[in-house]
């Protein structure tokens, strides 16, 4: 303590305490601050640099934007992106809830083999479910060779290269995103509660549409927001399968920074991405509120 | 004690979730036979087996050495990741203000923004520290990646954690550093562990960064898999593919049981 | 032999008017993993009684309420309400209410939308439905409330909210399953007297689960006493405490000392329990000479004594223990030739000195005790 020499002689009892407290507090607040600072320098700097570059390339002001407006190419893509976005989360969100509850509501002795299915589908590689799907669904893959061979169809389908290609590989790599967070939010709703329906007089149906779909509805916004956040900046999947016929706005940002080196533009549909995305996330805190709304009780 | 009759929607239920999980995990198995094809292009094996794409494996420097690449930049970032994450959710759970329960939620941004958008930033700014196409600028990425998942699974351990326990340590004469560490670490390691398994899958799985801040210099797993595919999908992607599938049906089968062992061990502790 | 003191029976409670319905339960059986959670329970349930089954935690009391319920299939065995057979209904066409443990109250709907769930369900007119959930939510004093919502509400107010919603729909019969076990002791003792007014009020035939002797003994028309699956006993509630057929029964529904000895008889043809050198008068009734007999005396019914009685009641020579100060009565502990005895007496008036160690004798009438069967 740098304190003069004739004051030590009275030292304060409260005084070296409440300096103790302070010290600690300095510990807990670097364990707080160094994380924060890295990643502010490495993670949000960058971040903050793709929104400077939209409005200073190739010259200062909103004119990327301008051109996402009117280029009628990149409002293409952006539709693309959009209704394969909604018909994909659309349809892993129906999947996940249907494994969800069939999860949590079937013999325990069968939960854990499914729930090893799930895990396996969500942890094995990204690019290798591609390459999966690739080999199944191309011109001579295996789906069209099985089908030929059955003699149900004499030309080969187009299953790959197309939105179709596309739906299918993003809701095989989607249905454990939706599954996982609804499978956690169906666990917390009290087991008692749909017998207790049934009691007064609901049908196994009237159960579940007044009783068990109503409180599962914070995980399923909570599970819908995740899966739209994740197709919208989707790029592995749609540029491998989608075979540079189909192309989503990340990897049309991809071509227009890689080829094009249009860096201006592509930084600028980058940006509009995030805000889109912190937009939904707004959202979501709502409905996460809306959970704790009857989350006890 | 619900046991009123399961009716037939229940049945259908059930019917479609098991074809449901066909559709999940059949496609990922297709890579198994395609490996033993003995062609030089993507089929089905016709009654003869081959290894050739296994030796492929082998024979082709460049599978061997994004192995190490994608191994060693997966190590080091789920470690870094590891003591920041780790550090984070300790102050933030200490400390326990509004600020400090902002700052948890900020430090979730790297996974909810899409790839493409922090691989633009990443690029820009690699590209003025001389970061771009080194093993350091990639495992720092990577570490960005994974942090969120460290705070997020010791944040959740924490929850459950004793303040208190802290406080008898310190009033037992520990400093707050020593109490961290005889006290809270080795309470909440399943956390960090799990956190930073999950950190380590994330780096090795990378694609949309590594392919915006490495060229020659480094060259990970994801990224030759990608050439791979892109370069007349050879089959020798199908040989990889079957090592990583078994490697991750292993790292399930590892967790189902670690969740047995965590739950017994808190059922004996219970007792 | 006391006299019960004139009480107005079930029957007659049940008034003619009742719109209750009876319920029997014929030889449920329910095997849970090899072990009988039901082990052929029969009974006869009178419309518009309160019935109280009551036993220990597992003794299958709530098996048997969810079996009545329709949660729970009996491996055999069938149940009927007023000679339909209901065993295969689905729970939601047996038209039964009931109250939840927990209440299982729906946490996304307010309490007005709570009670109007089983009318909803039944499609009945939104005019109905405001009407009935007015009647409903009156009947249990919670009107101002209908547009809480269930987490808004303590624990006293959610327990009336099931209640309300058990009974909006007028079912055939009310189930309750330890609907007061959660709630502190005054505001049960509240709700146990307002249960009862309102079982006397609807004249409906309710069904109760409880693990509390006092709760069962307080309320019920009828208490049938459960134990590994089995009905040990059943009868109105004075008949079953001061003539309980079991040691089991005489300890579980209230305290009981339990004396065993053999029966002998005295020079005058007169009944005794004797052990060792100690001889007691048995009640009047059956008993033959060499048996193994079983006393349960009840410590309210023991006066403790410093000197033995003159007369020709029993007694029984203990050295005081310890002793507890409950207010109005006291409790004591002695150490007799039959084990440890409890005793217990009002405390006002009592001229007794109390004194660790001192021998005192416990005194009581010969019919104060009762002859059990010793089921262990």
């Amino acid at each position: 303590m740098a304190v003069a020499g004739e004051t030590v002689a009275a030292p304060a009892p409260p005084r070296t305490r409440l300096l103790g407290a302070e010290r600690v507090n300095l510990v807990y607040w670097a364990l707080v601050l160094v994380p924060l600072v890295v990643l502010v320098v490495f993670y949000i700097y960058p971040l903050s640099r793709v929104l400077l570059i939209s409005v200073t390339e190739p010259r200062l002001g909103f004119g990327n934007y301008v051109r996402i407006v009117e280029s009628t190419g990149v409002r293409r893509v952006i539709w693309t992106t959009t209704w394969i976005c909604l018909v994909t989360s659309t349809l892993s969100l129906v999947l996940g809830y249907l494994l969800a509850y069939a999860i949590l509501h079937m013999r325990s002795g069968w939960q854990t083999w499914m729930m090893v299915g799930v895990l396996l589908s969500f942890w094995v590689s990204i690019l290798i479910r591609a390459f999966a799907w690739i080999t199944l669904l191309q011109t001579r893959g295996l789906v069209n060779n099985f089908l030929l061979d059955a003699g149900l169809i004499s030309q080969p389908l187009a299953l790959i290269r197309n939105e179709l290609g596309v739906i299918i590989g993003m809701v095989h790599y989607m249905v454990p995103y939706a599954a996982l967070p609804l499978l956690a939010s169906m666990r917390s709703i009290d087991a008692r509660l749909v017998p207790a329906a049934r009691g007064l007089g609901a049908r196994p149906l009237q159960g579940f549409l007044y009783v068990y779909l109503p409180l599962s509805l914070p995980g399923i916004i909570a599970a819908s927001i995740l899966v739209l956040i994740f197709s919208l900046g989707f790029f592995v999947t749609p540029a491998l399968l989608g075979g540079g016929r189909v192309i989503m706005l990340a990897e049309y940002i991809a071509l227009q920074v890689n080829e094009t080196l249009a860096w201006g533009l592509g930084t600028a549909l980058a940006s509009s991405m995030l805000i889109t995305v912190f937009l939904m996330l707004v959202v979501l805190a709502r409905a996460v509120s809306f959970r704790r709304l009857f989350g006890a009780a | 004690m619900d046991e009123t009759r399961k009716g037939p929607g229940f049945i259908l239920v059930i019917g479609a979730a098991w074809l449901l999980m066909l559709f999940l995990v059949l496609p990922i198995f297709v890579v198994i036979p395609v490996s033993f094809s003995p062609e030089r292009f993507l089929s089905m094996p016709q009654g003869e087996l081959s290894l050739r794409h296994y030796r492929e494996l082998v024979d082709d420097p460049t599978w061997g050495r994004s192995i190490r690449d994608s191994f060693v930049v997966a190590l080091a970032a789920s470690g870094i990741a590891i003591v920041l994450g780790t550090a984070c959710a300790i102050g933030c759970w200490r400390l326990a203000t509004r600020f400090t329960e902002s700052v948890r939620v900020f430090m979730l941004t790297p996974m909810i923004v899409p790839p493409i958008v922090h691989a633009l930033g990443m690029h820009r700014v690699w590209v003025e520290l001389g970061l771009i196409d080194t093993l350091a600028g990639l495992i720092l990425a990577h570490a960005m990646k994974g942090m969120p998942f460290v705070v997020i699974s010791v944040s959740a351990v924490l929850a459950n954690f004793d303040l208190r326990l802290e406080q008898a340590a310190r009033s037992l004469g520990a400093s707050p550093l020593t109490a961290v560490r005889l006290t809270i670490l080795p309470n909440i390691w399943p956390g960090v562990l799990a956190g930073g398994v999950f950190a380590f899958a994330i780096s090795w799985d990378e694609i949309v960064v590594a392919l915006f801040l490495t060229q020659r210099g480094v060259y990970t797993l994801p990224r030759r898999i990608w050439d791979g595919i892109q370069d007349n999908i050879s089959p020798t992607v199908a040989a990889i593919g079957v090592i990583l599938v078994l490697a991750t049906i292993l790292a399930v089968l590892l967790k189902l049981l670690w969740d047995r062992w965590l739950a017994s061990r808190g059922a004996a502790e219970s007792l | 032999m006391h006299h019960p003191p004139e009480r107005p029976s079930a029957a007659q409670a049940a008034t003619p008017t009742a719109t209750g319905h009876s319920l029997s339960v014929r030889g449920a059986t329910k095997l849970y993993d090899g072990v009988a959670a039901l082990d052929n329970v029969s009974l006869e349930i009178r419309r518009g009684s309160f019935l109280t089954l009551l036993g220990p935690s597992g003794s299958g009391k709530t098996t048997l309420l969810m079996t009545i319920a329709g949660f729970t299939r009996p491996d055999s065995g069938r149940l009927l309400v007023d000679d339909r057979d209901v065993t295969d209904l689905e729970p939601e066409k047996r038209n039964f209410g009931m109250v939840f443990q927990g209440y299982a109250l729906f946490p996304h709907l307010t309490v007005a939308r709570n009670v109007a769930f089983p009318l909803r369900i039944r499609g009945r007119s939104r005019s109905e439905i405001r009407e009935r959930v007015q009647w409903a939510l009156d009947l249990v004093q919670l009107g101002h409330l209908a547009g809480r919502y269930p987490r808004q509400l303590s624990g006293g107010q959610q327990q009336r909210v099931a209640l309300a919603r058990a009974l909006v729909f007028e079912p055939e019969v009310l189930l309750l399953d330890e609907p007061l076990s959660a709630l502190d002791k005054t505001l049960r003792a509240d709700l146990q007297w307002e249960l009862k007014d309102l079982h006397r009020r609807l004249g409906m035939t309710f069904i109760y689960v409880t693990h509390d002797q006092e709760e069962a003994l307080s309320m019920s028309d009828e208490i049938v006493i459960i134990r590994n699956g089995r009905v040990v006993q059943k009868g109105a509630p004075l008949e079953l405490y001061e003539l309980p057929q079991t040691r089991f029964v005489a300890g579980f529904l209230g305290k009981s000392n339990f004396l065993s000895g053999t029966v002998r008889r005295d020079p005058a043809g007169r009944a005794m329990l004797t052990a060792g050198s100690v001889s007691i008068h048995l009640p009047d009734g059956p008993s033959h000479e060499g048996d193994k007999v079983l006393l349960a005396v009840r410590p309210e019914k023991i006066a403790v004594a410093a000197r033995p009685p003159a007369d020709g009641r029993n007694a029984v020579r203990g050295a005081l223990v310890d002793w507890n100060y409950y207010g109005s009565t006291t409790h004591c502990r002695l150490d007799t030739a039959f084990g440890l005895f409890h005793a217990q007496f009002g405390t006002w008036g009592s001229q007794i000195d109390l004194a660790r160690g001192r021998d005192m004798w416990l005194v009581w009438p010969k019919e104060a005790g009762v002859v059990v069967v010793d089921d262990g």
